[in-house]
């Protein structure tokens, strides 16, 4: 007879750290953690139409477009290759008045308290009206 | 696209609702020279809006000692242990 193995689901994993600097293979790792997950972030809009996405973090090579869906009040970044990133907030209802009327979005680091690189980016608006 | 400059991204000072703690809009908002910027944060948990703000106000500190100072005349009687005429009429 087989000796039933402990299993601790509380014990403390040595899981290595996810490194954005060398990522796995789109194929082993389609789904990255959520911004939120891995760095401060904030979602924002103004009253000229304008989005904006400020992070103090390391987002995946390449980011091109953003997908705003408003069946599911996400917002994900899509890399060049396919990779995508949630960025882990729900888009609360204040903000998706100015979010549908917006086509594409700013991308802003910040490092040490100041910007660092600035992108913009085209946004993809989804609406199936579920 | 890159765009070269935090003044390109955020030109003027139209107001702005951030989703999450506001802290690095604010200091982009700060960067781009737009002080006077109205900012209306939003809890990511419950949608909740706040108080329009300022971005300077977002990044100073709350006093944790600021509420203490506050005495009304009818509670520091109270403190020495003196009944105030609120304080009778409760019982």
């Amino acid at each position: 007879m087989l000796q039933e193995k402990d299993i601790d689901v509380l014990a403390v994993q040595n899981e290595p750290k996810l490194s954005m600097d060398n990522l796995p293979t789109v194929d082993d790792l389609p789904v990255l953690p959520t911004m939120r997950h891995l760095m401060d972030v904030d979602l924002a809009v103004n009253a000229d139409g304008r989005v904006y996405i400020f992070y103090d973090g390391k987002i995946a090579e390449g980011t091109e477009y953003a997908l705003y869906s408003i069946d599911d009040s996400s917002l994900t970044l899509i890399s060049h290759n396919g990779r995508i990133q949630d960025i882990g907030m729900t888009v609360h209802k204040p903000l998706r008045k100015y979010m549908r009327g917006s086509d594409n979005i700013y991308i802003i680091e910040m490092k040490d308290g100041l910007p660092g690189r600035i992108i913009n980016i085209p946004m993809i608006i989804h609406d199936i009206g579920l | 696209m890159d765009i070269n400059s935090i003044s390109d991204a955020i030109p003027s000072n139209s107001a702005m609702i951030v989703l999450g703690t506001g802290a690095l809009a604010a200091r982009a908002i700060m960067a781009a020279g737009q002080l006077d910027t109205s900012v209306v944060t939003v809890d990511p948990k419950t949608g909740a809006p706040g108080l329009s703000t300022t971005p300077q106000q977002i990044m100073t500190p709350a006093d944790p000692e600021a509420n203490m100072a506050i005495k009304t005349p009818d509670n520091s009687l109270a403190m020495q242990g003196i009944q105030t005429p609120q304080m009778s009429m409760k019982r």
